[in-house]
Order: structure tokens, then sequence, then C-alpha cells
């Protein structure tokens, strides 16, 4: 799976958000949209069938040619993703006669008084007229979140029974909000207290990457497994991909100079490259007893988000 | 996954049903059209396919991803051969001292595929002698990269070779120590199928998900085994009352649908709505083996 950047234009302005680096607020413009040409080129580089296009932004569906763009994508029989704040009309005009199989939306849910009415408006109409087709996704960058507005967009609306959740991780040269160090023990109980109040209503739980493995007990990963968690503690390259056909290792990292995917002959000679430039850095893990960690050296947790490695690294931001 | 029986041994005529290179080619055709590329090779004891050579050839010629589960101690015509293989370890384990020629012979076919990685394949139970064993033929044998662990029911056979499952928290604890024995020497240590997440501590669930254990080990799916003649089986564990024959149905699919009487019975088996556990509600768990659980359910003398 890759990520491309349909466009670099956002309606929110999310604190946490880990693309803030590549992403435009205030008036739209066309100017920040990919074009098709540069969409082709990537999909050049792409199996249907096998690979799996994430759509992604800013907002994807604010791209000024964003229903085309998912017509084009899916007739060229790719299985996409889209990850949305679903705060636009644009979303449900695009999708809704979009089959299920294979390709879902990721709605990007904050809690509800983060929005404004309008915005709570149009996410009820792209939930209900999307329903199935949409799984939940959820940011955490703090230790005393709440879950009960997203079981009851769930319930509600009847959207897919799975919610993702990831750890807003702090990305690198841009100000944003993340999980502070000190927040990560209470963070992980309430993972569990979550996952287990889930489960009752048949609600599973699935991890993004950049957890880290020692955040849970043993105890509390046994939970974990019984409650059919989908965790990793991966942090591997995601491979974001933006206008210009530009290719960052993750947006965490964007501000970091980027390749040109042109310079590269396949999608595993890019993740080959990115893991070489960053095997030192990732070796660290993100704290300092993550060094004699055997399951960092067996490849089992990779100590956590790379961004987060790289802050510690400065001795900056995570107790800043 | 499809499992090919190209040997069986039949009880009421004492004999060994073979799988001819016609009846492999009309199965072939099926599994074409269903886009099955996974195959399991089945032989039967000690004894090797008259046409081993040739069925292979067959199936590398059409892509086929082969797994050639093996009994035997030296399998010549596979040498060369793009083939996993699983070589199944329960004789060198189980074999008393009167049969230690048998054992050498295992023992050095293990050497003969010096060359090629292979999985070995563990049954449970397993006792401190075997583990200790087992964990001196991995040092030697470099080749193996993968142990695939096994339990053996008391409720699919009686004897030494099987476990209660009241016993199985005892036995998890070995379990946990091979487990971890085998990944301390750079081994993979997977689970065959069917074992259900509550038989297995929290704690050491939590041990397990450090060592990436598939957790698919939960449920019990078909593994469709087809004999020498076509009919087809839930699994190794669960015949059909009546047979179904594969070149009859000419699909997987038309099957699966007759293995549904299997999985409705699943459901018949499990108790009341509110009283199934989370793991199975949460899909992390299929209720492990279902020839044991039906087993439990007939009980004693049904």
């Amino acid at each position: 799976m890759i990520n491309i950047l349909l466009t670099n234009y956002c309606n929110r302005n999310c604190s946490y958000c880990f693309a803030r680096a590549q992403v435009e607020v205030g008036a739209r413009s066309p100017k920040w949209d990919m074009s098709i040409e540069e969409l082709d080129t990537i999909l050049s580089y792409l199996k249907p069938g096998q690979d799996v296009v994430s759509l992604l932004g800013g907002e994807p569906a604010l791209h000024s040619h964003f229903k085309d763009i998912v017509r084009y994508v899916f007739s060229r029989g790719y299985e996409f993703k889209v990850f949305t704040n679903a705060t636009i009309p644009q979303l449900r005009q695009a999708l809704s006669d979009i089959p299920k199989d294979g390709n879902k939306i990721i709605v990007n849910l904050n809690p509800p008084v983060t929005y404004t009415k309008n915005e709570l408006v149009e996410i009820e109409a792209n939930c209900r007229a999307l329903g199935e087709k949409i799984n939940l996704s959820f940011n955490i960058y703090t230790g005393k979140f709440s879950w009960d507005f997203l079981r009851d967009a769930i319930e509600e609306w009847n959207l897919g029974r799975m919610i993702r959740i990831g750890i807003a991780q702090p990305i690198q040269s841009v100000t944003n909000v993340f999980l502070r160090e000190e927040e990560m023990s209470i963070t992980s109980r309430r993972i569990v207290s979550m996952v287990e109040d889930l489960v009752k209503d048949g609600i599973a739980v699935g991890f993004d990457c950049g957890f880290q493995l020692c955040m849970f007990s043993e105890e509390e990963r046994g939970i974990l497994a019984e409650c059919g968690t989908e965790f990793q503690f991966e942090c591997r390259p995601v491979l974001d991909i933006g206008k210009d056909l530009v290719v960052w290792r993750c947006f965490p990292l964007s501000t970091f100079e980027g390749v040109k995917l042109k310079d590269f002959n396949s999608i595993s000679e890019l993740r080959q490259y990115f893991e070489r430039e960053w095997s030192e850095e990732q070796s660290r893990g993100n704290k300092p007893e993550c060094r004699d960690c055997i399951y960092l050296k067996n490849g089992t947790c990779k100590g956590g988000c790379l961004s987060r490695t790289l802050s510690m690294l400065q001795g900056e931001k995570i107790n800043g | 996954m499809v499992n090919l029986m190209l040997m069986k041994a039949n009880a009421q005529t004492s004999s060994v049903e073979i799988m001819d290179m016609d009846i492999l080619k009309k199965i072939e055709v099926i599994l074409k059209k269903e886009r099955r590329k996974n195959i399991f090779l089945h032989m039967e004891g000690q004894k090797e396919h008259p046409q081993l050579q040739e069925i292979i050839d067959f199936l590398t010629e059409k892509d086929y991803r082969i797994t050639l589960n093996l009994n035997i101690a030296k399998c010549e015509t596979i040498i060369g051969k793009d083939i996993h293989v699983i070589y199944n370890a329960r004789p060198l384990f189980y074999l008393d001292d009167s049969e230690c020629e048998v054992r050498k012979a295992l023992s050095t076919g293990l050497n003969d595929f010096y060359s090629r990685q292979l999985s070995l394949f563990l049954p449970l139970p397993a006792h401190t002698s075997t583990t200790n064993q087992l964990l001196q033929l991995v040092k030697a044998h470099q080749n193996i990269e993968s142990v695939i662990i096994g339990v053996g029911w008391e409720t699919w056979h009686k004897g030494p070779q099987s476990i209660l499952e009241k016993d199985f928290p005892e036995w998890s604890k070995t379990l946990q120590r091979i487990i971890k024995d085998l990944t301390a020497e750079g081994i993979e240590a997977n689970f065959a199928c069917g074992l259900p997440l509550c038989l297995f501590t929290r704690r050491q669930l939590g041990f397990l998900v450090t060592l990436k254990i598939k957790w698919p080990i939960a449920y019990c799916l078909p593994k469709y085994y087809v004999d020498p003649l076509g009919n087809v089986s839930y699994c190794q564990c669960i015949g059909s009352p009546k047979p179904i024959n594969l070149l009859e149905e000419q699909s997987f699919e038309r099957v699966m649908t007759k293995f549904n009487q299997w999985m409705r019975l699943r459901w018949f088996c499990s108790l009341a709505e509110e009283d199934i556990c989370r793991s199975l509600r949460a899909g992390a768990c299929g209720s492990g083996c279902l020839a044991h659980s039906l087993e439990n359910w007939r009980g004693p003398g049904k």
C-alpha cells in the first residue's frame, strides 16, 4: 500500500495532524491538486488486484476531480482506501455507488465538540450515505480520551465495526500536538479499557503504526489478543507521494528532503531506500532502554514511531 | 490451501490407495479454475508415491506452490525442486528403542536435505526429554527454519500420544518453554490449527503476541483433504457422513456449501448467545478444533 496525496489542501486544521508540514489551510486553490498525469505515473508502479491505493490529503475529496479520480482508479482494477475527515458533500457524491468489496473509506473522527454545527451535519450525511463502507479512525493525543462518540457513530449510522486508532506523534520541524511520553502509561490502560468495552458491542480495534510493545504489560497484551485487536508495533516506510511526484518516508518526516519517484524502478526499491536511510536512527527506539530490548533486536517491536525517536535524539519536544 | 492425499491407507482392505495421474489432472483443472495455487502433498507412512517425480514436475510446471509433508527418511525425487518441505518429527520422538534404526534413518533424512530450508512438525504431548531432543535437533540441522507445533487431543486418539483438555494448562507451560527456547535459537515457532485462546492464560497470550504467533491457530477452517479417489473431507479428523466427491461437484466452493453442515453444528454446539465468550464474538477465536468440540458435544457413548 502506498499513500497518494491527492491535494495538499484541507478544510480542517486538526492540532495533532501528522501531515501538517504538507497541508495548506485557508483559501482553496487548484494549484495544490495532484495532476491526472502524476496520478497515472504513480499507478504505473502499482499492480491492480495486488496493490492497494490510498488516497489522502489534505482532504482528498477536495481535489477538483475527486469523483473522476475515484472512478478512474476503480476502473483500472485497483482496490483503494480513502482517508477523509468526511465534512464535505463531495465525499458521498463520489463514493456512494462504489462497491464495498475491497474498498474502504477511513473517516478520521474527532470528539464532536471540535466541529462546527455545519461540519457535524455533513459528517452525519456522509456516514449515513456510505454506512458500512466506512471505518472510523481515531487519533489519541491525550491520556484522558473518551470513545463513546465513536460507538454512537457506529451504531447510529451503521458503520463498519472496526476502529483504527493511532497515537499522535511529534512531527519534525513543525509544531503539533502529540501524546507526551509521560502520558503513555495512562493511555495504554485506557486503550485496554476501550478495547474491552467496545468488544462487548462487537466493535474491534486496530492499531496504526508507531505503538511501542512495552506500553502494554504481558497481561494487557493478552487482553488485547482475547478481544481480537489487530495490533502492531511497527514503524516502516509507508511512502507518501505528493505533487511533483516527491516521495517521503512518511508525513511526520516530510520536512526532510523527499526523493523523486522517477529515480526508482519500483516501490520495493523505494521502500528499501528509506529503510537504509533511517536504519541507524530506527535501531535506537523511542527510549534509552530500547537499545538493549530483545524485542527491538528481533524485530517484534520497532521501538515506536521514528519521528518520536528523532525528537528524543534532538532532546527536545518530548519533555519540552 | 488444498491437501492432496496422494496415498491413503484403506483399513478395510489393509491396502494403500494411490492417486493416479488421470485423477490428479482432473483435480488440477478445478484448482486452476478457482485459482488455488497452494497445495499440500501427503503420502502414507514411510512410503513414497511411485509417480511422485511426475506429479511434482506436472504441478511445478503449472506454477503451483507445493508443500510436501514428508514422513520418510529420504526422498530423492524432490532434491533440487523448489518446494517447501514439512518434515514430520513424530517418529523421531515416539519410536521406542527397538526401532532405533528407523529413528537413525529419519535423522539421516534430515541431513540429506541439508541444503533445503524445511519446517519440522512436532506433535504434542512432548516430554522434557522430547523438548531437549528437539533443541539438539534444530541446533544440529541448520536447515530447519521453523517448527510447527500441533496438539493431539485425546478425543482424536486415545493413548500416550494424546492430551486431555483438562491437562492443557500444564502442557501450555511446556509449550511456552519450547517456543521460548526455539525462538532463542532463531527458529520460528508456529502452531497448527485448532487451539482455542482460552486454553492459554492472558500472560501466555501476551507472551505469544510478541512472537507474532498467527491467531488463525484458534480457528478450524476447512482444509480440503482430497483422497486418491477425489473424495473431499473437511480436514484429517472430520470426514463426511456421505462422501463428497470433488470430481462430481467440480468445484471446491460447492464442496464448501456441503461443509456448512459442520459449521452450523458448531454454532449448535455453542452456548446461548449471552454466554458466548468475547473472543468468539470478536472473531479472535473460532473455538478451536471442530473435531474436538464435536466429540465433547457428543460425549462418551453418543
